[in-house]
């Protein structure tokens, strides 16, 4: 047991030593949180509302004089029910809001189970639809709310339906980031050894190849849940992820999916004999499926047949489908458990077969 | 003859078509410093890594205190300390906490046998805090042998440990292996430099994988040849065996 604290302090000096991989392990995350958050931003200005009504009223002419004056939105006349799309379409409009016939009737509760107003949105870029649906919902909301009469809005974005905003990123990003330094890093940690030739000592001692794996993993899996800290503390506090699912479900399914990430590194690191192919490998053939196969760019659904295979190999795919439900959709732990089991099969497997090539001779 | 700590019978291992160590035997006995001369490439690389069973022979046998060097290898590299021909320590660490890591592999601590590595560890002690990296190829080698014995081992294995440093350090090395006669730990140590094989109990010289001569330094030189004459001769002598060997096929 000491023995492999002492081995755990060596590979954390290694770690610590190297102060500029240090900066960008744990710099990577937030740039690229506080990058795709923002640089994808969610501000909006100048969103051109029109309105369709097949009445005028005067509670009808509060919401839009409310809608005119508020500095995200202008207000561009009324519209006709058949230019709706017409309207969208040519952008003179980024959102048509549409109040039904006797809207007055509905919102003072004498027609129940009616929709008053609907909010049609371009969803062409979805981050402004996501953000102007949100504001328009709330002034809304607002006027209404007088009438005690709530969920008498409808709305429906056009062209996007699915919705991607900029939070949707994040659980990509983990499943990204985690791949980044967890992999990457530990696949340098043993070819380093062997390039150096250090490990010809480190062999010829009675150490073994376990041991070795484990030490080579706990300072990298310490760091990445510091990582896993901060990407959480900025998506929910600068990003406003909502976050509403099981919090233990998340940080339960992203050690296991650490230990998987590290594992990968190590099968690399075992398999290799130079940093540099082992920089490729990881680089090549673990971040290229990730990006094109996890769902983190683009949406699985959307692969042609021949490709779709390898999404159910790429374990960032089941990754990030369960951070999305758990993040985003809010749902419990129990509803990401077959996700949560292919990950801990594969964190698993790798490992086996990571200590199965480790080879403790030269050749 | 005194008890063997080492014994390779008729080892040969090749890598391809190349035969890197052909038809080897000799025999290290306890508490002797065993010399392995031969220029680059004549195997002393290779015949190290057999016995630190980092390699495994194609032919032959290969024991170190009574331990097979292919089915009892674990225990092999407990009772062993391995100094390879490359500077082989962490560069980023620092001269104490080298030898504590090392030390701890083997479950043990710098100070346990303290007394043993003092003579070599007590010149670069002040430099302590000093990385690795950082020191000069001499205090690399001190610091180095420091870490291969740190634990105390039975049999101490030297790959060309004066290679590329300078002729004052190079005879301090030898008197520190002297100085360890008194442990009797067994010590076989290789190195390209003739001048060097006059500090050895015995010798092995050793060429293109075959070994040439065994015998104490003085019995080599003693009919007024120096020991690299001796050397060369028995080189051309088996350049001509081969020759006459392939002009009569």
């Amino acid at each position: 047991m000491n023995r492999l604290l002492y081995f755990i302090k060596k590979e954390s000096l290694h770690i610590l030593r190297d102060v500029r991989t240090l900066l960008v392990v744990i710099g990577i995350p937030i740039v690229l949180m506080l990058l795709f958050g923002f640089a994808i931003s969610t501000d909006i200005n100048n969103v051109s509302v029109a309105v369709c009504t097949p009445e005028r009223s005067a509670s009808i002419d509060r919401i839009v004089s409310r809608i005119s004056h508020n500095e995200m939105f202008t207000f561009n006349g009324y519209v006709d029910t058949k230019e709706i799309d017409e309207v969208l379409r040519r952008s003179e409009a980024g959102a048509v809001i549409v109040f039904a016939q006797d809207f007055d009737r509905i919102t003072s509760g004498r027609i129940p189970g009616e929709k008053a107003v609907q909010i049609v949105l371009d969803g062409s870029n979805p981050n402004v639809a996501a953000s102007a649906e949100a504001f328009l919902t709330g002034i809304l909301n607002q006027s209404l709310s007088g009438t005690g009469q709530m969920g008498m809005i409808e709305s429906h974005i056009l062209y996007n339906p699915q919705m991607k905003s900029a939070y949707n990123f994040v659980p990509g990003i983990l499943g990204l980031i985690f791949i980044l330094v967890c992999a990457l890093m530990t696949s340098i940690s043993i070819v380093r050894e062997k390039e150096m030739g250090t490990m010809e000592v480190l062999l010829v001692s009675p150490v073994r190849p376990i041991w070795i794996i484990v030490a080579k993993m706990v300072p990298y899996f310490v760091l990445s849940c510091l990582n896993l800290m901060t990407i959480l503390l900025l998506a929910k506090f600068a990003l406003g992820v909502p976050m509403t699912g099981s919090l233990l479900g998340i940080i339960l399914i992203s050690i296991v999916y650490i230990i998987l990430a590290l594992g990968f590194g190590l099968l690399v690191s075992v398999v290799t004999d130079k940093q540099m192919i082992a920089l490729l490998i990881s680089g090549m053939l673990l971040m290229l499926p990730i990006m094109m196969f996890s769902g983190m760019l683009f949406p699985t659904e959307n692969l042609p047949w021949v490709l779709k295979p390898f999404t159910y190999i790429v374990p960032a795919r089941w990754y990030i489908d369960a951070m999305r439900k758990l993040m985003i959709e809010g749902l419990a732990f129990k509803d990401i458990l077959l996700e949560f089991s292919i990950i801990c099969v594969m964190a698993i497997g790798i490992l086996r077969v990571a200590l199965m090539k480790f080879n403790d001779r030269l050749e | 003859m005194m008890e063997p700590s080492i014994i390779l019978n008729g080892i040969t291992k090749r890598y391809g078509d190349v035969t890197a160590l052909n038809d080897v035997s000799l025999e290290v006995g306890k508490g002797e410093l065993f010399g392995l001369i031969g220029p680059d490439g004549a195997g002393k690389t290779t015949l190290f890594r057999l016995l630190t069973t980092l390699m495994l022979p194609d032919e032959g046998k290969a024991v170190v205190e009574g331990l097979d060097c292919v089915d009892d290898y674990l225990e092999i590299r407990k009772i062993v300390g391995y100094m390879p021909g490359r500077f082989s320590l962490y560069q980023d660490l620092s001269v104490e906490e080298n030898l504590e890591f090392f030390a701890s592999l083997f479950g043990g601590k710098p100070e346990d046998n303290y007394e043993m590595i003092a003579p070599i560890y007590s010149q670069i002690e002040p430099f302590r805090k000093r990385r690795a990296g950082r020191l000069s190829g001499g205090m690399k080698q001190k610091l180095a042998l420091s870490c291969a014995l740190v634990h105390r081992p039975k049999v101490l294995l030297l790959d060309e440990p004066t290679t590329g440093v300078d002729a004052v350090s190079r005879s301090e090395f030898w008197d520190m292996l002297a100085g360890l006669r008194k442990y009797g730990i067994s010590i076989l140590v290789s190195t390209p430099y003739m001048d060097e094989a006059g500090r050895c109990d015995r010798i092995a010289l050793i060429n293109e994988g075959k070994i040439l001569k065994i015998d104490t330094p003085a019995n080599i030189a003693d009919d007024g040849t120096t020991l690299e004459e001796t050397f060369i001769r028995l080189i051309k002598h088996e350049k001509g065996k081969h020759n006459i060997r392939k002009e009569s096929h």
